[in-house]
């Protein structure tokens, strides 16, 4: 016997399983989702453009060995623009999912919906049990550490997002409410976006995402994804500051190392906000020690800007310069350096009018 | 149109740089921002951004302007010598004729 995961629950490490998810783990030698999908596969022998695999969408609900529990879902969520149907083989990861996304669960399976399924499977070799994280019928992560399922749950969702959804126009950027405008923070990856629109939420910000800005491209309004805020460690100690309570549970997201998840209703009922015209731009640089600053720049500059920080810039051609162009004629573009999180905020609040 | 000095490492106009007529090339999508630009070459998918000054230059070459009009128009609009206007005019056409933005002719041509 070994402990798993931070629940402090004990599981049992051989196929006999004991405790809550025992239902989950199926027959000793049943095909994995992975079999029955390569499978289908070889029946039809016919790429799909959305799945990659053509029979897949069939095969839902059909076999593999989270297709027998409730717990493990599938359960149907509407993630602002979002539409989600997710599977898990790990209760306690669904558990967790269901609980961060209750306010935006469906009763049935939304059109087109992103489908992600975990299951359980073995290395061929070390026979190690492990998950593996699918997204629309192909593998996109293989997770060894039941704490880090949900991690990569989210990251197979925000992985799909970028792939297949073509209709908004996408940076990479957190987006928050203020005053019915828009104010888009887009970032590379590590910048303290998460962070920044946490402190804001706290301050009252309405929240739309801090992953994807979604751009419609006929109104130019930016679109709610309200995911929950993915808080890496080095955070933490802000969540503590916000009141947001320090025992919280702490899942593993590879190399990116430990990160605690944030549902935005936590910061009050209206915490989320609906769709709404960019006003505000501030490319956000996190810079420990420092003390916050704040620049204005060039729309072209933040054009080139906003390009490189494009999930989908090539996929509308020429088009996407002309969207960018438009969304920053109609806003006020700004470099912010970022520091402690009360003084980036007390800047940001001060520039925007917030 | 320039070389670089190989002792002092800067580049220097050479004396038919004036003469040429630089035209902006066709298939430019030019986004104007303010008293900025950004074109966006849709055969290589590349953006660029041009200041204020680059953009004014870019708008000159129209193919009938030579470098050296170019220069002298600029004269008009900010506070600098005919020959440092003719230098930086130069530095910014190869520049751009370097990533596709304009293609350069004499005015022997025209």
């Amino acid at each position: 016997m070994k402990t798993l995961g931070r629940d402090g629950e004990r599981r049992s490490l051989g196929w006999v399983r004991s405790g809550p998810d025992a239902a989950n783990t199926g027959p000793r030698w049943k095909p994995t989702r992975r079999e029955t999908r390569a499978d289908a596969a070889c029946d039809t022998g016919k790429a799909d453009a959305r799945t990659g695999v053509r029979g897949l969408r069939n095969a839902w609900g059909q076999g593999g060995n989270a297709g027998t529990d409730a717990a493990a879902g599938p359960a149907h969520f509407r993630v602002g623009v979002v539409p989600l149907s997710v599977r898990c083989v790990d209760v306690s990861a669904m558990r967790d999912f269901r609980a961060l996304y209750a306010p935006c669960t469906l009763d049935g399976p939304p059109e087109d919906a992103i489908r992600i399924e975990v299951v359980r499977t073995r290395n061929g070799r070390s026979l190690r049990r492990r998950f593996e994280v699918w997204a629309d019928g192909v593998q996109r992560f293989t997770v060894w550490r039941r704490d880090g399922v949900l991690p990569h749950i989210e990251w197979a969702i925000n992985w799909q997002i970028a792939l297949f959804l073509p209709r908004y126009f996408q940076i990479h950027a957190a987006v928050l409410e203020v005053n019915g405008e828009a104010v888009v923070f887009p970032a590379d990856p590590g910048s303290g976006k998460t962070t920044l629109a946490a402190g804001l939420l706290a301050r009252g910000w309405r929240y739309l995402s801090d992953e994807f800005a979604l751009i419609d491209p006929d109104t130019l309004s930016v679109h709610p994804y309200p995911k929950a805020l993915c808080v890496k460690e080095g955070s933490f100690p802000v969540l503590d500051l916000l009141g947001l309570g320090p025992r919280r549970r702490v899942y593993v997201k590879g190399k990116k190392g430990s990160v605690t998840f944030v549902a935005p209703e936590e910061f009050g009922p209206a915490a989320v906000g609906g769709p709404c015209p960019v006003r505000h731009i501030l490319f956000c640089r996190f810079e420990p020690g420092r003390r916050a600053s704040i620049r204005p720049i060039s729309r072209a500059e933040a054009v080139i800007r906003l390009n490189r920080t494009s999930f989908n810039f090539l996929k509308f051609h020429g088009r996407g310069v002309a969207l960018l162009a438009d969304v920053t004629r109609r806003a006020r573009c700004y470099e912010l350096v970022s520091g402690a999180i009360d003084d980036t905020c007390d800047v940001v609040t001060r520039a925007v009018g917030g | 149109m320039s070389v670089t000095c190989d002792a002092c490492n800067e580049r220097m106009v050479t004396p038919d740089a004036a003469r040429i007529a630089p035209r902006r090339r066709e298939g430019l999508a030019c986004h104007e921002l303010d008293d900025e630009a950004v074109l966006f070459d849709n055969a290589f998918t590349n953006t660029y951004r041009l200041n204020a000054t680059a953009y004014r230059v870019w708008r000159l070459c129209d193919g009938g302007r030579t470098v050296g009009a170019i220069a002298r128009e600029l004269t008009n609009h900010y506070a600098v010598t005919k020959s440092q206007a003719l230098a930086d005019v130069v530095r910014a056409i190869d520049e751009m004729a370097s990533v596709g933005l304009v293609v350069a002719g004499t005015d022997d041509a025209t």
